[in-house]
């Protein structure tokens, strides 16, 4: 069970990462690497920035009756 | 209604991310509230079918990809133009923090279509695995790649990327070094 942020990043930062193949890139290839770069550092900010803020109460109300169900109807 | 406190805790703990993921998809807090809502109540009634141990998030965003695409046929239906109203949906989004600083990824990401979407998000965003977000929205892991790909180069294209002055003089040389 993933109990992380995020589910971890395997998409498009990997694609940049320094730890890249050893074939050598075409400069078409690496610049496309860069504009990946790019549209996943820009996603995961716009991203992030969701996953900050706070969660509504309706969601914390409506998980929190589970737990006044389980002290009324204990199984 | 029970379920044990750490699966309850976990629902609690992934409830951003379903948040996070709806509003990018949909482009509007309030559609993505009730699609979470939905998620969240769905999960609990079916929480029986949950396999303790596997991967909740992937469980969670395939219920929420599943309404997410019961709706939008729904929708379908009243509405021909999708992209249009999603479009118009943005532009009359509340203003909710820093929200508005990504206008301009926002407004590349709707032009995507859904699939690409999607895809995009689940992968580069959420950070799930390409089979993960394969099962989420069932199809082949060829597929999903093949969409991630069509959306990133259709972002690079609407956020013109691919002009030299907004990557830099440093980066693009040594892109090309």
């Amino acid at each position: 069970m993933t109990t992380k942020k995020n589910a971890g990043h395997s998409g498009l930062g990997a694609a940049a990462s320094p730890a890249q193949k050893k074939s050598p890139l075409s400069p078409r290839d690496r610049l496309a690497h860069v504009i990946d770069a790019e549209i996943g550092k820009k996603m995961r900010a716009m991203y992030d920035d969701l996953l900050d803020q706070p969660i509504p109460d309706r969601f914390v109300e409506l998980l929190k009756k589970l737990d006044d169900g389980r002290e009324n109807n204990p199984q | 209604m029970t379920i044990e406190p750490a699966l309850r805790d976990s629902l609690l703990a992934a409830t951003p991310n379903l948040r996070a993921f709806a509003v990018s998809l949909t482009g509007s807090f309030d559609r993505a509230d009730d699609l979470v809502q939905d998620t969240l109540l769905r999960a609990l009634s079916h929480i029986d079918r949950f396999e303790r141990g596997t991967n909740l998030y992937a469980w969670l965003f395939t219920i929420l990809r599943n309404l997410f695409h019961s709706e939008y046929r729904k929708r379908k239906r009243e509405v021909e133009d999708v992209d249009g109203t999603y479009a118009a949906r943005l532009k009359t989004a509340p203003d909710q923090g820093s929200w508005l600083d990504f206008q301009d990824f926002r407004a590349a990401l709707a032009k995507l279509p859904a699939d690409q979407r999607e895809a995009l998000l689940l992968v580069g965003a959420q950070g799930f695995s390409y089979e993960d977000a394969a099962n989420i929205m069932g199809c082949a892991i060829g597929t999903v790649k093949s969409r991630v790909n069509r959306a990133r180069m259709r972002l690079a294209a609407l956020l013109s990327l691919e002009n030299v002055e907004d990557l830099g003089t440093d980066r693009l040389m040594r892109a090309i070094a």
